[in-house]
């Protein structure tokens, strides 16, 4: 790599990361449109930024790895039979001052967070088929989730089924929607614990006259759980 | 944008500063702004619009989100700008320095933003500081929309995007989160990570030319 060229890299670089002068940023912009060599250098490096966001955002939402074999192995040796009995006995009372101690003032609060009036910013969800991406960001405090969405062809159903599903398929929630509900837009709320940082699909399935359903929408969402502010 | 109404004489933009270098290879050829580039252009060559439209498009969008407020006005002075380049492509004369083409876009874009923001009294007006020379106007940066290419990001592509990913080393995988995910200051950046400005540049630098090599690794393999 010649010297010229390393140079335009750490400019590209530079550029980027919004390290230049307004003057210089200007003369460097005219030089990305004159030169295809340096146009193309630009266009791979904000490419890689916009992707490299989205796949990291994704991982993340997604959690951490499993756990290697040998971790799980190190805890299975706690179930030998000679050490069994006693870890169980172990486990049982830890379990009881977990429920009485954390669980249950834990539930009160949640419960007390529930009734009290709170402001709760509704996602909008876009439909699949429009290729949407869309990521429900809540903060760890926040313990309701509303999503918005659109409903079409409201006339053609007697009433309609709004189903969440984990990635995997297991449903999380179903709620029945009835007929005079169906409007144009929908709202749904529910406990912020239901869901896990991760990827959901919510389908939105329509009754008709003779109990057929069929599916009126579909939308995708990642779930993501921030540390309170 | 006085004009409005004719901008699909332009080639569809596929608003896609990553799906365009994905959907084709043709970054992987020189592309040259030729006699025969910018005849085809004149002459409406389909294939012709499609490359301008996304090459262009791509730099027009990375220079214009720093500058403008919202993704609608990206795209309402993109398609100024191609419309003003085509239409000026086309008339008896065209463009006699083809190789010009590049500066002749640039030029017209930055016409259009200070005709913008000469018009929109809504629109941050130019720091005290930016005025200086030809440089356009150049207001608050404000960029708080989302991205006009994330609805267009792709579960293949970034299927693709994160087998990449996952080929660099850990340093490396640790600075494009520190840069591109989680979009800390960059002096923060290399103060926890003990290096200075120009090694993080070197360090996006190697990323970027890993990134380019598996992306050709895989579409030569394709």
């Amino acid at each position: 790599m010649g010297l010229q060229g390393e140079k335009s890299q750490h400019r590209a670089e530079r550029y980027f990361l919004g390290e230049m002068a307004p003057r210089e940023q200007e003369e460097f912009e005219r030089e990305m449109f004159e030169s295809p060599e340096l146009g193309e250098e630009v266009r791979e490096l904000f490419a890689l930024a916009e992707n490299a966001k989205v796949v990291f955002e994704e991982d993340q939402a997604l959690g951490p790895a499993e756990e290697p074999a040998s971790f799980v192995e190190s805890i299975a040796a706690w179930f030998r039979p000679s050490v069994a009995w006693p870890t169980a006995a172990c486990l049982a009372s830890a379990a009881l001052i977990y429920v009485s101690l954390v669980s249950m003032p834990g539930l009160r609060n949640e419960l007390d967070a529930l009734r009290s009036p709170q402001i709760v910013a509704a996602t909008v969800l876009r439909p699949l088929t429009r290729g949407a991406d869309n990521t429900v960001t809540i903060h760890e405090s926040q313990k309701l989730v509303r999503l918005s969405f659109d409903v079409n062809a409201t006339g053609l159903y007697e009433s309609a089924h709004c189903v969440v599903r984990a990635a995997g398929g297991e449903e999380v929630f179903r709620l029945a929607v009835a007929r005079q509900e169906l409007l144009d837009s929908l709202e749904v709320s529910f406990p912020a614990g239901l869901l896990s940082s991760g990827r959901y699909e919510l389908e939105l399935r329509g009754v008709m006259a003779d109990g057929d359903e069929e599916l009126m929408e579909r939308y995708e969402f990642t779930f993501r759980e921030q540390p309170g502010s | 944008m006085t004009h409005k109404a004719q901008v699909n004489l332009i080639p569809v933009r596929q608003r896609s500063i990553l799906p365009s270098l994905f959907r084709s290879t043709s970054n992987l050829n020189r592309r040259v702004f030729d006699h025969e580039y910018v005849r085809r252009l004149a002459e409406r060559d389909p294939e012709a619009e499609q490359d301008f439209a996304s090459y262009f498009g791509d730099l027009l969008y990375i220079k214009l989100r720093a500058r403008l407020r919202t993704p609608q006005n990206i795209d309402d002075v993109r398609q100024e700008v191609f419309l003003r380049v085509l239409t000026q492509l086309r008339r008896k004369g065209g463009m006699e320095k083809p190789e010009s083409l590049g500066a002749f876009v640039h030029s017209v874009c930055n016409n259009v933003l200070l005709e913008l923001f000469r018009a929109d009294k809504r629109q941050p007006l130019a720091r005290a500081d930016d005025s200086e020379g030809d440089a356009p106007p150049r207001p608050e940066l404000v960029d708080d929309a989302p991205s006009p290419e994330a609805g267009l990001i792709t579960q293949e592509r970034k299927d693709r995007v994160r087998a990449m990913v996952g080929t660099l080393p850990p340093r490396e995988r640790e600075i494009l989160t520190k840069v591109f995910f989680e979009e800390r200051d960059r002096a923060e950046i290399c103060r926890d990570l003990g290096i200075t400005p120009e090694n993080l540049r070197v360090m996006i630098h190697r990323a970027k030319t890993r990134f380019r090599q598996a992306y050709v690794r895989a579409a030569r393999a394709s």
